[in-house]
């Protein structure tokens, strides 16, 4: 659900709809959407609901989408901070983009992104983030902290 | 005070869970007791039972979604609130609808 190829650094984009984009291209390329233009009408869709930004940086564009196949994090890391309604009305460096399908029996992944979304409350878990620079290190600290006990 | 209160989004992924831990945190911080249910894409969640309803003082609905058994709650003092303030600002979400039941059974 999560491994290096799903992370991207040094990530050049000016606006929102240019990250919701690269994810759906990106979702096509490693198999884990078949319609990329699908999955990016339901990215925009849920961010038509009310906007995903968070604080500090953060955002996390989601879809429980038909075109997703397997649930699946994202994890982008932008050159430079882009506009993205948040809460903090800080601009958006950091982006999770959880992909699950919209009909999910499969409680483990969901219980995990729930834990993701909870470590997002938490400085340490955010600082973390924002500094590591390595895509094997991040995935394993964002898995460990993932786990289900 | 006794507070019980649901959230919910959308999608149901993420937003739910992070409103159900930021606002049991500030209740705990400020001395409440507080049990939140989460109702997202895993289904219920952390359940507020028939007793547990009854026994509050108030109920926070963190959501504009539809709310299952809202009738557990009949009777109660029912505050609802966007889902964000609820992540952003939990603290002062809980003093203020604290605030406002206290003044309501002065």
């Amino acid at each position: 659900m999560l491994n290096e190829k799903n992370i991207f650094f040094n990530l050049d984009a000016t606006n929102k709809q240019e990250v919701l984009e690269f994810i759906s291209n990106k979702a096509v390329e490693l198999n884990i959407s078949d319609n990329k233009e699908g999955l990016l009408g339901d990215l925009n869709k849920r961010e038509g609901e009310f906007s995903t930004g968070l604080q500090d940086g953060f955002a996390i564009p989601h879809a429980k989408s038909e075109y997703v196949k397997t649930p699946t994090i994202l994890f982008l890391k932008l050159n430079s901070p882009i506009e993205w309604e948040t809460m903090d009305g800080t601009d958006v460096k950091y982006v999770f983009s959880l992909l699950v399908p919209k009909e999910n029996e499969d409680n483990i992944h969901l219980q995990m992104i729930s834990k993701l979304a909870v470590c997002l409350l938490e400085d340490e878990f955010k600082n973390f983030i924002q500094s590591c620079n390595d895509a094997v290190e991040l995935k394993e600290y964002i898995i460990k902290n993932m786990e289900v006990e | 005070m006794n507070i019980v209160g649901i959230s919910a989004c959308p999608a149901g992924l993420a937003h739910t869970p992070m409103a159900a831990k930021a606002l049991e945190k500030a209740g705990v911080a400020l001395g409440h007791n507080i049990k939140m249910e989460q109702q997202g894409s895993m289904g219920q969640i952390n359940t507020i039972t028939d007793e547990e309803a009854k026994a509050c003082d108030f109920v926070i609905i963190a959501s504009d979604q539809k709310i299952i058994g809202m009738e557990r709650f009949d009777g109660k003092p029912i505050i609802r609130i966007d889902i964000t303030t609820c992540i952003k600002a939990p603290e002062a979400v809980i003093k203020k609808c604290v605030k406002a039941i206290e003044e309501k059974t002065k």
